[in-house]
């Protein structure tokens, strides 16, 4: 079994390319491919294989949902055997793998759609036991793992992964939750695979990335999130899909007693 | 139910105004730093000791609305040195049973056993257990009517607590308390996302963007909840101040027992007294009062690590402290004198906004329903 890689880059191509290294040194990593996000030409990595150079993407960026779309995208036409795609940020720095006992645990669990990989420093680490996993559903953006067949099957059926009009990615994980357990599916989260986001690329770095200063980054993730969240499912406040995704996580233990992983609880 | 700490007089006023007005139960919450027993000193609000508190507050709540309920009670939560040695255990126990005794006497509804800070001073999780225990036998041993309790540690915190470590917690205090025959306590204090710092709350509950190396309170407060259902205890979560009306709006809708709110109440009657002298050009009064709460140091607490607060800021974090300065006494005075003067209604602007701000949880958490009952 093995994973293919996609990271998101603008225009930070050796943050970029130390990540691939990083990730090329894992046997079970099969590729690793790189969506630009409207970089400036010199900060283009060589591993780039689709990118958007449009007006709008060389002054705005995509963010992840409209970058890993466009990432998953083109790597459907690559028709990988792979049987997981890791989705990830260019700020994110690799700080322990175990593949083969993540991905022969795995298997066990045909339900599973998505694995969110948990740092020590996460809120969600000490609900994780032994086994290195745990059922989840609330989950703050960042690194993800996604089945290949699941996102062949979505894709199949003009479905992105990520909404395109949710530019800053506003719930982005909790929404792929909700559409998961509420399909009879679930998403985990693990320890058996951990990053680190590096945040000072986009705390000193923010006008070469492309993006507004951190604060404002979140000042707008908040009004345009909530005005797309309004928009989509009438809610007015994140607590109400929240609530919405964690009914549906529910019945999907209480419908599925044979998987041996454990809630995070 | 609201649990309200009563951080001055009219504070005080506004909470059995308002227990009466909607004839639903408004637990008052005194620390014993507000409020204490008059051989142990008083407290700084009003100069009450715990006898005349409760006979002010009994004397005025007609339909007998209000719960008198001690927060905080336990060894140390006081006074933890006495002449610059720490306080023994024992001492520290005997000081806050002579309190405890005098609170039961007083006809308290509801004591808050909290001996938690025995883990600043060397006691093991056991042994803040054992201490539970003790006092709980030691007040069910005094009473002579029904008093309720509530326990565990108020630790602010920005996260909720793990529910694995909060059940253990409880089912041992739970199966030492039946097997002592003593009753179980009514209310089980567990973090649910609060924190207080300067004048707002930055816990996750409220954050409206998830917090690296926060959960989300969804995730852990229905667990919390069930636990405490499964066991029989009511969640009282503490230190509920500045929760937008949106964080407040879920309290009943997530099924929250009882939250606590103190501070907040302070500040806002701060507040519209100074706006009152601003607005009366009060200088002399604004330069005692904000002096006396800058030298008192109160604020200090209450600031976060390199805070920007402004001296203004931090009159309106302790002024509340103040109000009962015998030095300020005169400067209180002349401000209503003045007031009077002007035909501006001093203390009825300021117990409007005290009000104003405590029915803003009562009816978050549904109290309008009591009046057409």
């Amino acid at each position: 079994m093995t994973v293919d890689v996609i990271i998101l880059n603008r225009n930070l191509r050796d943050v970029t390319d130390k990540l691939a290294i990083s990730l090329e040194a894992i046997s079970e990593v099969s590729r690793v491919d790189v969506v630009d996000a409207g970089s400036s030409k010199r900060e283009i990595s060589k591993r780039t294989f689709v990118r958007d150079g449009g007006d709008f993407a060389l002054t705005n960026g995509l963010r992840i949902n409209r970058g890993f779309n466009l990432g998953l995208s083109t790597w459907l036409t690559l028709e990988s055997t792979s049987s997981w795609v890791l989705l990830l940020p260019n700020d994110s720095e690799l700080v322990f793998a175990d593949f083969p006992k993540l991905l022969e645990a795995t298997s066990r669990v045909p339900e599973l759609v998505a694995i969110v990989p948990i740092s020590e420093d996460n809120a969600y680490a000490p609900l994780i036991d032994e086994t290195g996993m745990a059922l989840a559903w609330n989950f703050h953006e960042g690194p993800l793992l996604v089945r290949s067949d699941f996102v062949r099957e979505r894709l199949k059926k003009d479905a992105d992964l990520f909404d395109h009009e949710n530019f800053r990615g506003f719930a982005s994980f909790l929404e792929l939750s909700f559409q998961a357990y509420a399909s009879d599916n679930c998403i985990i989260a693990t320890n058996l695979l951990q990053f680190e986001e590096n945040t000072s690329h986009l705390l000193t770095q923010h006008a070469l990335i492309g993006t507004e200063p951190q604060a404002e980054n979140l000042s707008l993730l908040l009004r345009e999130g909530k005005k797309w969240l309004a928009a989509k499912y009438g809610f007015t406040d994140r607590r109400n899909l929240e609530l919405a995704t964690r009914l549906l996580f529910e019945e999907f233990c209480i419908g599925h007693p044979e998987i041996s992983v454990k809630p995070a609880v | 139910m609201l649990g309200a700490g009563p951080m001055s007089v009219r504070v005080t006023d506004a909470i059995i105004h308002l227990a009466n007005r909607y004839k639903r139960p408004i637990a008052m919450i005194p620390s014993r730093r507000q409020v204490d027993a008059n051989h142990l000193g008083g407290g700084y609000v009003n100069k009450w000791s715990t006898e005349a508190f409760s006979k002010y507050v009994r004397s005025k709540d007609a339909g007998g609305f209000v719960l008198l309920s001690r927060d905080h009670s336990g060894p140390w939560q006081l006074i933890k040195h006495r002449g610059g040695v720490p306080l023994s255990h024992q001492e520290a126990m005997n000081e806050v049973k002579e309190s405890l005794e005098i609170d039961i006497q007083a006809g308290f509804d509801l004591i808050h056993i909290d001996p938690s800070q025995g883990l600043e001073m060397g006691r093991s999780s056991s042994q803040v257990e054992d201490d539970i225990l003790d006092l709980l036998e030691f007040c069910q041993g005094r009473e002579t009517r029904p008093v309720e309790y509530e326990i565990g540690a108020d630790e602010q915190s920005q996260i909720p607590d793990y529910v694995g470590v909060a059940e253990d917690s409880l089912l041992r205090v739970l199966s030492r308390v039946a097997k002592s025959g003593l009753r179980s306590p009514l209310f089980y204090v567990l973090q649910t996302g609060t924190k207080v710092m300067e004048t707002r709350n930055i816990g996750s509950f409220d954050s409206t963007l998830p917090v690296q190396g926060m959960l989300p309170s969804t995730v852990q407060l229905p667990e919390i909840l069930r636990m405490c259902r499964k066991h029989g205890v009511f969640l009282k979560e503490h230190n509920a101040d500045y929760l937008s009306d949106e964080a407040l709006s879920w309290h009943p809708r997530l099924g929250i027992h009882a939250a606590n709110v103190a501070p907040e109440f302070g500040v806002v009657e701060t507040r519209e007294i100074m706006k009152i002298a601003t607005e009366l050009k009060a200088q002399k009064f604004l330069d005692a009062f904000s002096e006396a709460a800058l030298a008192g140091g109160k604020w200090e607490k209450w600031l976060v690590p390199n805070s920007n607060a402004t001296d203004e800021d931090k009159v309106h974090i302790s002024g509340h402290y103040h109000f009962s300065d015998i030095d300020l006494e005169g400067e209180f005075a002349k401000l209503s004198e003045l007031a009077s003067k002007k035909s501006l209604d001093y203390d009825g602007r300021v117990r409007k906004s005290v009000e104003s701000s405590i029915n803003r949880y009562l009816l978050a958490f549904g109290y309008r329903k009591g009046i057409s009952q």
